[in-house]
């Protein structure tokens, strides 16, 4: 596979101003001013190879940000080195700025708001150099996709969130970049509207074999879209690999969930922990090596239903890892 | 009234702390209204260079200048368009208080910034001031602020009806500006021009008080002036407040 | 060759946008006509009093003025809606998205959005220039009509670095905004530099250059220039393009984004 983005340790430190509290602090400030560094990125080293989406995760304020900042050129890095597509993003070369995008879900369009949305998909071709035939072909995709049809005559003042974020969309992959830094692009949605952003990021990326560097607090994003995880926390990489992996290990248990005859309730404490107990649904957290013999025990003395294995929701899992950190 | 002038005071005060933060955008805003006199000024002098109380003619119209102009589109325009004035609507008392107290606030944060800089010209160009002349421009100056707030007041308000509002307060100033002796002193204006623009409510705003305490103007002029002052008081007390009504039941119909 | 392409596009859009609109047309119609009209008026007055003004006589005085409405339609048309309240655009981080576009980012950044309305004042302008020029009497000759286009470009130019190097002050001070300043110092371009006395006139020729903005074109085409002078302008334009351009990258390195 190839490589196409490289980063070694990458580290931005913000000089951030401070000021005590009170007038005379207001003042002396006018004169002297101090400053804290702050280390948003520490050393940070990882590698994507062409077509994977993977997942960024990690706590508020863990740098994500910032790191998708530096990879897409915004930011000039403090520390380190970065090479993606054989360029070094802060130089940001056309030929470079050209086959990357970032988009983000707080501010999914820049530019002038009193345009359509048609009018600024073609500032973008002409910005990018894209050619009619190319143009056409990849709106009539976009379209199919994201439903614009209603859209492209509005004005960007006028849209709503939801709609941004699908013009957000289009106007960055009118050009086809080949890697994709994704700021938590599903924030504000509707249930609906995030469901197809997903489905056409992973079309996206199935057709065009697109990197993706995917930011966002919503574990059903990356659930669905990513194999690999990369979390962060504090400025450094604590975990980078399988996301099953991941799980597995920092939540050591299952989940059981058994449906039994009979809705009266029962204690089956011994087994587990009981996380949930509803009209005779069972929810039993079952350490990993313990599930054999309890699924056994459990068929042999109750009249079950129905019985399922499941991994512990995601949610919990990595709300455990930002909390505990990654062992 | 007293419950209505505290309040007035309380919204001053807050809005006097609000503007803390905003301190080197307000000493920009005071040059910038510093501008036109000191234009006018160079313009003139240069024009007529034995014209005798020039200097103190443009000092004098540099206070005026100070201490009438209102920003009233920012600070009143502005909250109509975002639809924010709606949280002065739903208090038990009429919104004006609110708008007063920012205008109260700001002529603070002027006189505060504005005062060295007409202490220093003042000292630099040593102008003969003679202090019956300042007296007796006082009242036109207060009245000045008035007749100024109320016509600012009745332009900012076309906000309820029209996004052009910030076009048409900055045009009533350019007319301030031309026609009120900022940019030509309304002594130089020739024949029927001048008493066109002695009548008018410009002048009212700005010219009188400087013309009067840069002794300008005999006694007959100066109670004509305070005539005219008196009459657009008025005319536009009237104006502003059948504006205000008809604005805020626009407003409270369409819901901003 | 791909800005001017790029500059076109964006014109285009923005105009239909603008006329869009009917009444905001009208409306700039008529504000730009009054406040050119008792600009006009008060430049009779003044000649009135006196037939001199810093050395310069009516009809110069009016050409003079021309050019400075025509120069301030080209400030409010190409160049205000890219740089106003630019400090709050810093703050917001909103230069993210001009640093990630494959053109020059100082160009996106400072013409990358037009208010082509702007332009009706920039008529306006001319047509006071051909009034200035047919109170003359005199015949122009046409070489002193292209000398003036030139050095109209060059102030173009210098109004166009001005404007925004005053804007990116707020990279380095953080929340100051000296829009308004800019704004009052452009005033003075009204009238000739002459009639100002020292150090006014030094001030307005070098540091807040008017004098290369209003001045030194209106001279062209009422009296000529003399070849050095021209050279020079066209000198001060590079110079300032290249200021510019340092400064811009200079800056650029101090901008840390915001915070989402
Ligand atoms: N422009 C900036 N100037 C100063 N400090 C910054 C700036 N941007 C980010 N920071 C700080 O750097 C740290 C990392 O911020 P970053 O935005 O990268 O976090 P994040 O992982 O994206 O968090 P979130 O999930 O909340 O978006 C934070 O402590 C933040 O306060
Ligand atoms: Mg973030």
């Amino acid at each position: 596979m190839d490589r196409t983005i490289h980063v070694h340790h990458l580290s931005m430190t913000y000089r951030v101003p401070v000021r005590q509290e009170g007038l005379g602090a207001a003042l002396r400030s006018l004169i002297h001013r101090s400053y804290r560094e702050l280390a948003a990125v520490d050393a940070v080293s990882f590698d994507l190879f062409a077509g994977e989406i993977v997942g960024f995760i990690g706590p508020n304020g863990a740098g994500k940000t910032t790191t998708l900042k530096m990879l897409s050129g915004i930011l000039h890095p403090t520390g380190g080195d970065a090479d993606i597509l054989g360029f070094q993003p802060w130089k940001r070369q056309p030929a470079f700025l050209r086959r990357i995008a970032i988009i983000r879900g707080s501010q999914p369009i820049g530019g002038p708001v009193e345009l359509t949305v048609m009018d600024s998909l073609r500032l973008q071709q002409l910005i990018y150099d894209v050619d009619d035939r190319a143009f056409k072909r990849n709106l009539g995709q976009l379209n199919a996709m994201l439903d614009l049809r209603t859209l492209l005559d509005r004005q960007i003042r006028a849209l709503s969130l939801g709609e941004r974020m699908r013009c957000g969309l289009a106007l960055n992959l009118i050009y086809r970049p080949e890697v994709l830094f994704l700021d938590e692009p599903t924030i504000g949605m509707d249930a609906s509207v995030v469901e197809t952003t997903r489905q056409f990021i992973a079309a996206y990326c199935q057709e065009t074999a697109a990197t993706v560097l995917l930011t966002s607090h919503y574990m059903a994003d990356v659930e669905r879209l990513c194999r690999r995880v990369i979390l962060m926390d504090k400025g450094t990489v604590r975990y980078d690999g399988d996301l099953r992996t991941l799980s597995e290990r920092l939540s050591p248990y299952k989940i059981l969930r058994v449906s039994l005859v009979g809705a009266k309730a029962l204690d089956l404490s011994s087994f587990g922990e009981v996380d949930e107990a509803e009209n005779g649904t069972y929810d039993i957290r079952v350490g990993r090596r313990d599930v054999p013999s309890v699924t056994a025990r459990l068929l042999a003395d109750f009249p079950v239903t129905d019985l399922a294995v499941l991994e512990p929701p995601l949610d919990r899992v990595i709300d455990r890892a930002y909390r505990t950190g990654v062992a | 009234m007293t419950r209505s002038l505290r309040l007035i005071g309380i919204y001053a005060h807050r809005t006097f702390l609000e503007w803390m933060t905003w301190r080197g955008f307000l000493v920009t805003l005071v040059l910038g209204q510093c501008v036109t006199p000191v234009l006018g000024f160079a313009v003139w002098s240069a024009a007529l260079p034995d014209a005798s109380n020039l200097s103190t003619y443009y000092i004098s119209l540099l206070v005026v200048q100070l201490m009438t102009v209102f920003q009233l589109d920012h600070t009143l325009a502005n909250p109509i368009y975002r639809g924010t004035l709606s949280h002065q609507l739903v208090r038990p008392h009429s919104p004006i208080l609110g708008t007063l107290g920012t205008c109260f606030a700001e002529r603070l944060w002027f006189v505060i910034i504005g005062a060295p800089v007409v202490g220093l010209l003042v000292f630099l160009s040593n102008v003969p001031l003679v202090v019956a002349n300042v007296l007796l421009a006082l009242p036109a100056l207060a009245l000045a602020m008035v007749v100024r707030f109320l016509f600012t007041l009745a332009l900012a308000l076309t906000a309820f009806w029209t996004q052009q509002a910030h076009g048409i307060v900055a045009f009533g100033a350019t007319l301030t500006f031309l026609i009120g002796g900022s940019a030509v002193p309304i002594l130089y204006f020739p024949d029927p021009l001048r008493s066109v623009a002695e009548s008018s409510p410009f002048s009212a705003m700005l010219g009188l008080p400087a013309a009067i305490a840069s002794g300008s103007l005999n006694r007959d002029q100066v109670v004509m002036g305070y005539a005219w002052q008196a009459v657009w008081l008025a005319v536009f007390l009237i104006v502003t407040v059948v504006v205000w009504r008809s604005g805020v039941r626009r407003f409270t119909a369409v819901g901003g | 060759m791909k800005l001017l392409r790029l500059s076109c596009a964006i014109f285009a859009m923005s105009l239909k946008a603008d006329l869009a609109h009917r009444s905001n047309i009208l409306f700039q119609v008529l504000l730009s006509l009054a406040a050119a009209g008792s600009s006009l008026i008060t430049v009779q007055i003044i000649f009135s009093r006196t037939d001199h003004l810093g050395g310069w006589t009516l009809h110069e005085a009016v050409i003079l003025f021309g050019t400075f409405t025509i120069l301030g339609g080209i400030l409010l048309t190409f160049v205000e809606p890219n740089v106003l309240w630019f400090h709050q655009r810093v703050i917001a981080g909103q230069l993210d998205e001009v640093l990630v576009k494959p053109a020059p980012s100082l160009f996106l950044l400072s013409l990358g959005r037009h208010a082509p309305l702007g332009l009706v004042q920039a008529v306006i302008g001319a047509v006071i220039v051909a009034w200035g020029i047919s109170l003359s009497g005199d015949a122009f000759p046409v070489w002193r009509g292209l000398v003036w286009l030139t050095l109209l470009a060059v102030a173009a130019v210098i109004t166009w670095v001005t404007r925004v190097l005053v804007a990116l002050i707020s990279l380095w001070v953080p929340g100051l905004a000296l829009d308004v300043v800019y704004d009052g110092a452009w005033q003075f371009g009204r009238y000739p530099v002459t009639m100002y006395r020292q150090p006014a006139r030094f001030v307005l020729t070098w540091v807040l250059p008017v004098a290369f903005i209003t001045t030194v074109p209106a001279r062209a085409l009422t009296r000529g220039v003399s070849p050095q002078l021209l050279g020079a302008s066209l000198a001060f334009g590079f110079v300032a393009i290249m200021i510019l351009r340092l400064v811009w990258m200079s800056g650029l390195r101090r901008y840390t984004s915001a915070t989402s």
